[in-house]
């Protein structure tokens, strides 16, 4: 299974057998707290059921001054 | 029902309230929620803040420090919205240009747009106006830009809220700043400035000082931007090129690690420093008539030159 992640500049594509938007995160080093997740357009929850083709657009959400 | 549906209900992507996709699952209290649900709950709890901590009178003439970021630009939306039931009520934002090159000025735009969209006056005021640089001018020849810069912009948002006739400064500090805070003082053994902490900090009690109250502070910063983003805010994500809070990102990091670790953490630890705060006020608020005006700008201080003017020489 193949998930294709844009984060800020940053691009990765995930092959693994990830099942939830939360999994890609963790694959990715990403911590969950410190992001918004789209997919379509749409904000979606860490519990989202993902399948291979996805992709997933994160919204970093810490101040950085 | 389909595999894929079974999994994604068993993993909490459905509203608790309503079966409607998720936007968020809060771990900390083992729920999802759909947008309308979560929005309607998190302006819920914000007005619990509002009422628990009186930080509003009726009659009040309140401040936005308005900097375009999600949080204060969140802060600005719902205030907006809250204020229009309040008759006697004012609210207008402040927004400080310190003159930093492709960062403050994008910024600045977006807390223009937003307010032109709610109808909310905003005033400007700059450092260069004000000290007679830029940011970009000021460090020059210097490091570690966030001394400078929190020093003066914090001068600046009273002096500035005061002469435009603010009864409250209201800024868009959140759950996750307030705890940066409480574990950098403890740290660094800054117990006593602890006590300026808070939902409604009590500092001082003094004609030139423009009380300051936090509505987001039991508010964690991604539901902040969860909730700026439902409501269509614009999210400037433009890094400040001077930040340097090593120790801050250190224990944001830390922090952030142990939410996602322990659910709840956040929320436990600033209920805890909630049931010392009383007692660390009791220790070490001083008597206000401590309270001197600074020999030059004639700002409150508690020496014969402010913090300001003492950087001001430097400038």
């Amino acid at each position: 299974m193949s998930i294709k992640v844009i984060h800020g500049k940053k691009e990765h594509t995930v092959d693994d057998d990830s099942t939830t938007v939360e999994g890609v995160l963790d694959r990715i080093g990403v911590n969950p707290e410190t992001v918004i997740v789209e997919m379509e357009d749409e904000i979606v929850s860490l519990g989202k059921a993902v399948v291979d083709g996805d992709k997933l657009n994160l919204i970093n959400v810490v101040s950085g001054g | 029902m389909r595999d894929k549906d079974n999994i994604t209900e068993r993993q909490g992507n459905k509203c608790w309230k309503c079966g409607d996709p998720a936007v968020i699952h809060r771990k900390y209290e083992g729920k999802s929620w759909c947008s309308e649900h979560f929005t309607e709950q998190f302006e819920s709890l914000v007005k619990g803040t509002i009422r628990e901590n009186d930080l509003f009178e009726s009659d009040d003439k309140v401040c936005v420090a308005l900097s375009g970021g999600m949080d204060s630009s969140a802060l600005l939306f719902f205030l907006s919205d809250l204020f229009k039931d309040w008759r006697n009520a004012d609210l207008f934002a402040l927004a400080i240009d310190e003159g930093i090159e492709d960062y403050r000025d994008e910024s600045i735009e977006i807390a223009e747009e937003l307010c032109r969209d709610l109808g909310v006056d905003l005033h400007i005021a700059s450092f260069k106006e004000a000290f007679g640089k830029t940011l970009d001018e000021i460090m020059e020849d210097k490091e570690y830009g966030c001394t400078y810069c929190g020093v003066l912009r914090r001068w600046l948002l009273n002096r500035k809220s005061r002469e435009l006739g603010a009864t409250k400064l209201a800024t868009g500090h959140n759950m996750d700043d307030e705890l940066q805070s409480i574990f950098m003082n403890y740290l660094r053994g800054n117990m006593n400035r602890m006590v300026r902490l808070g939902a409604k900090p009590a500092v001082l009690d003094n004609e030139k000082f423009i009380p300051r109250v936090k509505p987001f502070r039991d508010t964690p910063e991604r539901e902040i931007a969860l909730y700026g983003r439902l409501r269509g805010i614009d999210l400037h994500q433009t890094e400040c090129p001077y930040v340097d809070n090593s120790l801050r990102f250190d224990v944001r990091d830390f922090l952030n690690d142990m939410e996602a670790k322990r659910p709840s953490t956040k929320y436990t630890s600033l209920r805890a420093f909630d049931k010392l705060l009383p007692a660390l006020q009791n220790m070490f608020s001083g008597d206000d008539s401590s309270v001197k005006e600074c020999d030059f700008c004639g700002e409150i201080t508690s020496g014969d030159i402010c913090k300001t003017c003492q950087l001001r020489e430097k400038i």
